[in-house]
């Protein structure tokens, strides 16, 4: 009895601790996005002012009205989710096919194929960007969409590889019950597997999805056309705007503009987020 | 299942779908991975000048102007300094996963928050941070000063650049890392505990030997996939800081942009991108060989 | 997991609305086009308020010139990221048909031959024949095909405009300080210079006021009679006692002086936020700010004649130009040029763009007069015309006359290194020359 008491005390004791500690942590790391939005709320006066003014005062809403005049950023939105969305739909679906074959079916030389694709991982994509942006600029496609997202649609090997992850946890058995009733293996994917995969698909689509939103290199080389930008290069035509510090508050404005729709979708879906760190590479 | 046996028809069956379904990831591993390595191989052996026009053989001299480089160093310098962040990285992330491994009020909010950089987009991390780190109207100068410390040049002082792209590296992949480093201390099988408490051992002990050796693993894939995209370092340099005073924020990747697209020498890039790739390569193949002597395996 | 689908749903459909709307778009606007007229892209780079004035002229162009449509793809952000935009474009075949290329980097255009040879066009135009434009600002863009030499032979590039550097001075800051102002024709001297920066600078932390900006390297060097290169722009002669001696008063400017901003100051807010700020009392200019001078600052000021080194007496700035090139592999390379002669030639383009305080105009006449006596600031509008037209008040950077620009690009970069104190002007030049001229021997 008495052992149990001192050991909640010394719990709680700890547990107090570790709140002080993480709060000061998470204090520390929310610093640069509240130090975003305070800017992004002053005007241009405000903005350069000591001390620093945490509350603006006056809390103004012009940066983010004129942010939309100076950079492209609705365009740039629909630009980024007309990428999102082929490469979403058919990459996943490519891959999340590879990984069953690669999980739970027979192929010759299984191993080496999936070696061989696991190996490009290590190679910088730096290497084939320049040979690729010339190819695409002869066939003529620079400046479009399509280099941006044929090569997705084919699929991810990262994500492949999650899935197989995922999927060595599923029983053959679903599978074996399956083939006893003649089941073909189009249909084993379609009604067993995609179905039996869902959380992981949950959290690889998003993960990729922020990877394809916060692109930068690839639109950067690809896309030429002011109606062609995506959020991120929308954004960056107000880095040219940097060296005045008075326009840091519209700068601000659409830094917040192009985090938020990826900071709601990353709170509302954050469990995945955690689940996909566990099922991934670690173990294998 | 005796798959080994000879193949029946049911068996072909099975081995034409599964060679079907893998058919688009190779595609695109065989068109867009396989092809332009061979073509980037051939053109860093070309003088291939996009402007010029010219793309002549000329053997391995690309390689021999960017070893000789100077500057190349340098940027491969920078690169590795900016890896320390690595290191940095790991021990924060392991601090706040041990004390986040346990039953806590608030623990999803404070994971969350912990996870929130890492969410953001690299040209808005950047653009924000290079307003923090304004010497004279930044928020952070302006805290120092408030306790009386001088100051800092943070991105105009070729000695301090690199630390203060540290420090956002920092911010920005803590949160991932300890996201993994928590799901491998929920692997821990909890009877390894048991037995140091059964022999009498406390929570250093618990730490010492059986929480910090059973996280090899993790610690592995943490550095691996580290290196190999700290070794690809680009964005935040070509955002915040340009090349840097004294070329002191030039990395590997941003000397081949130099390369390809200030120069317009192509084949020197391709080149670049291929001494890079050897350099992933050995420096990946000497994580795994060492890491047969530190990393758990699951023998005891 | 039921929740989580109809999320998931939900989120597709609205995607999809959204893309369809934006495929919806494009439509429209390839409808609109058609006909058989002529299409023609254009690229440039430049401020906003450029932009602006280049799409106005631009619409005047598609007026005058019924049938022809100009597709005109302005690059923002700097000089550099305009040219890694022109690189990629020349990678993937899709070179605008008419496009700006800095003097800086002429040469090395010219010389690989993508810009298609002008002086045909310009020799059967009636609209060249008439305007008269400087003599010199045409010069700059020819290049000799046969000695591989700038500054003459046949035409490649016509003037977007001639842009001198000239040293400009807040009025208000010096009247309010007592400080006399600055002779309009007869220059200071470095010393009087340093004397009156003395003066004028006040102040500290963030309310410091200077003296002057950053001194422009080019402005020192050439008046105290040193050069980057020799004559024939295959030496690198930065190491000379004249051109540390300028070097050095220019660091010494912010370290010793303390009366023009530290590397670390200057980081923190450029010049032009501190001269907007009124912080500054002396700084430098090109004309094409004067339309954001016009707009952003509240106070007075005017542009001053050159300081002239105490050892020469001379003071010497830079001239720097754009050219309107016509890309070799346009298909319509008369309709290019004349675009091109529209934007440099023409007289209401002209008008309009210096009207628009955007450049000194290109025609001689419109500059000696309508220009000279434009009721804006800056009044000593001379200056302007004399760094233009004096060989000895102003000239072409050296990286001008040279095919590769990364020894000048290195010198820049590793300069910091006197900037901060690290080093003596002396100290830094004798180690880097070795490098620069490595680096200039490798391309030419």
């Amino acid at each position: 009895m008495k052992h149990t008491l001192k050991n909640s005390t010394k719990q709680r004791l700890v547990n107090g601790t570790i709140h002080i500690f993480m709060i000061l942590l998470s204090l520390i790391m929310l610093f640069p996005f509240i130090w975003m939005l305070s800017t992004s709320l002053k005007d241009k006066m405000h903005a350069q002012i000591f001390p620093p003014q945490w509350i603006p005062d006056p809390l103004q809403w012009d940066a983010y009205k004129e942010v939309w005049e100076v950079a492209p950023l609705l365009s740039g939105i629909k630009n980024s989710l007309t990428i999102a969305i082929p490469v979403l739909l058919f990459g996943t679906l490519s891959s999340a096919m590879a990984a069953f074959a690669f999980a739970k079916m027979d192929i010759p030389k299984k191993n080496f194929l999936f070696m061989a694709l696991l190996s490009s991982m290590m190679i910088p994509g730096v290497v084939t960007m320049i040979p690729q942006y010339v190819v695409w600029g002869k066939i003529g496609l620079v400046d479009t969409f399509v280099p941006l997202i044929l090569p997705g649609t084919l699929g991810n090997i990262t994500m492949m590889f999650f899935f197989r992850q995922y999927l060595t946890g599923v029983p053959d058995a679903l599978i074996d019950a399956a083939k006893l009733d003649g089941a073909g293996w189009f249909t084993i994917f379609r009604k067993i597997m995609l179905p039996a995969m869902k959380p992981a698909i949950a959290a690889q689509v998003i993960f990729w999805f922020m990877g394809i939103w916060n692109d930068f290199m690839g639109p950067l080389i690809y896309l030429d056309s002011e109606e062609n930008y995506t959020v991120q290069l929308a954004l960056r035509l107000l880095n040219s705007m940097s060296e005045a510090t008075s326009e840091y508050p519209m700068i601000m404005a659409g830094a917040v503009i192009s985090c938020l729709p990826l900071l709601i979708l990353y709170i509302c879906f954050q469990r995945y987020f955690v689940d996909s760190m566990v099922v991934s590479g670690i173990k294998g | 299942m005796k798959r080994k046996e000879k193949p029946s028809r049911l068996n072909r069956a099975e081995r034409r779908a599964g060679l079907l379904f893998i058919t688009p990831i190779y595609l695109q591993f065989i068109i867009f991975f396989l092809f332009f390595m061979g073509y980037s191989l051939y053109m860093s052996l070309t003088d291939w000048n996009i402007l010029e026009g010219t793309q002549n053989y000329i053997g391995f001299a690309n390689f021999k102007l960017i070893l000789k480089d100077p500057l190349f160093w340098k940027s491969m310098g920078n690169t590795l300094f900016l890896m320390l962040g690595i290191p940095i990285g790991m021990v924060f992330a392991m601090i706040t996963a041990i004390a986040l491994n346990r039953k806590l009020v608030g623990k999803t909010v404070y994971r969350v928050i912990l996870y929130l950089p890492a969410v953001s987009s690299v040209v808005a991390v950047a653009l924000l941070w290079r307003w923090i780190y304004n010497a004279e109207y930044g928020v952070l100068n302006m805290l120092l000063s408030q306790i009386g410390i001088e100051p800092v040049n943070w991105l105009g002082d070729p000695g301090v650049v690199k630390i203060s792209l540290i420090i956002l590296g920092v911010w920005r992949g803590m949160g991932s890392t300890m996201l993994l480093f928590l799901a491998g201390l929920q692997n821990i099988p909890k009877e390894y505990y048991e037995v140091v408490d059964v022999s009498g051992g406390n929570a250093w002990h618990r730490l010492r030997y059986v929480t910090l050796p059973m996280m090899t693993p993790t610690y592995f894939y943490v550095i691996i996939t580290g290196v190999i995209g700290g070794l690809q370092a680009f964005g935040d340099q070509f955002i915040i800081t340009g090349l840097g005073p004294e070329h002191s924020a030039m990395t590997v990747v941003y000397y081949l942009w130099e390369k390809g697209f200030g120069e317009y020498n192509m084949g020197a890039a391709c080149a670049v991108a291929w001494v890079l790739s050897l350099f992933i390569f050995v420096i990946t193949l000497i994580q795994f060989k060492s890491s047969k002597s530190w990393v758990y395996d699951g023998s005891h | 997991m039921k929740n989580l689908k109809r999320i998931l749903s939900m989120v597709l459909a609205v995607v999809m609305l959204l893309a369809m709307t934006a495929c919806g778009g494009s439509k429209e606007e390839t409808a609109q086009e058609g006909g058989n007229s002529v299409v023609i892209s254009f690229a440039g780079w430049g401020s906003l308020a450029e932009k602006k004035i280049f799409t106005k002229m631009i619409d005047d162009f598609e007026k005058t010139h019924p049938g022809v449509k100009v597709n005109y793809q302005h690059v923002p952000g700097t000089q550099e990221d305009y040219l890694v935009k022109l690189t990629s474009l020349l990678a993937a075949n899709k070179m605008p048909d008419v496009f700006y290329i800095h003097s800086d980097e002429f040469f090395s255009w010219a010389d690989a031959d993508r810009l298609e040879n002008l002086t045909p066009y310009m020799e059967a135009s009636q609209v060249a024949a008439n305007a008269q434009v400087w003599e010199k600002s045409l010069n700059v863009f020819r290049f000799d095909t046969a000695t591989h030499q700038v500054g003459q032979g046949d035409l490649y590039g016509l003037p977007k405009d001639l842009g001198p550097w000239a040293m400009v001075y807040n009025k208000t800051l010096f009247e309010a300080k007592g400080v006399a102002l600055p002779d309009p024709e007869k220059p200071m001297t470095w010393s009087e210079f340093v004397e009156v920066c003395k003066q004028l600078t006040d102040g500290t932390g963030v309310n410091k006021v200077f003296g002057t900006a950053n001194y422009t390297l080019e402005a020192a060097v050439w008046s105290n009679g040193a050069d980057f290169l020799n004559e024939d722009h295959t030496q690198v002669t930065v190491d000379t006692p004249e051109f540390a001696e300028a070097m050095q008063w220019v660091a010494d400017l912010a370290l010793v002086e303390g009366v023009a901003p530290t590397p670390e100051e200057d980081s923190a807010s450029g010049w032009f936020q501190r001269w907007v700020n009124g912080k500054v009392g002396m700084a430098w200019m090109g004309p094409w700010d004067q339309a954001t001078f016009w707009d952003s600052v509240s106070f007075e000021w005017d542009i001053m004649p050159t300081p002239v080194s105490d050892n020469t007496g001379k003071g010497v700035s830079w001239l720097a130009s754009a050219a309107l090139c016509v890309s070799k592999t346009s298909k319509e390379k008369q309709v290019a040029y004349e675009l091109a002669e529209f934007l440099s030639m023409d007289a209401n383009a002209q008008t309009y763009n210096y009207e628009a305080g955007q450049a000194v105009p290109n025609i001689v006449e419109m500059a000696k007069n309508d220009y000279l006596n434009m009721n804006k600031a800056p009044a000593n509008k001379q200056v302007f015309l004399d760094i233009i037209e004096n060989p000895e008040m102003g000239q072409f950077k050296s990286v001008y006359y040279t095919k590769n620009t990364t020894w000048y690009s290195y010198f820049n970069s590793e300069s910091s290194k006197v900037w901060s104190g690290k080093m003596t002007a002396a100290e830094f030049l004798k180690e880097i020359q070795p490098e620069m001229q490595k680096r200039l021997d490798s391309a030419n």
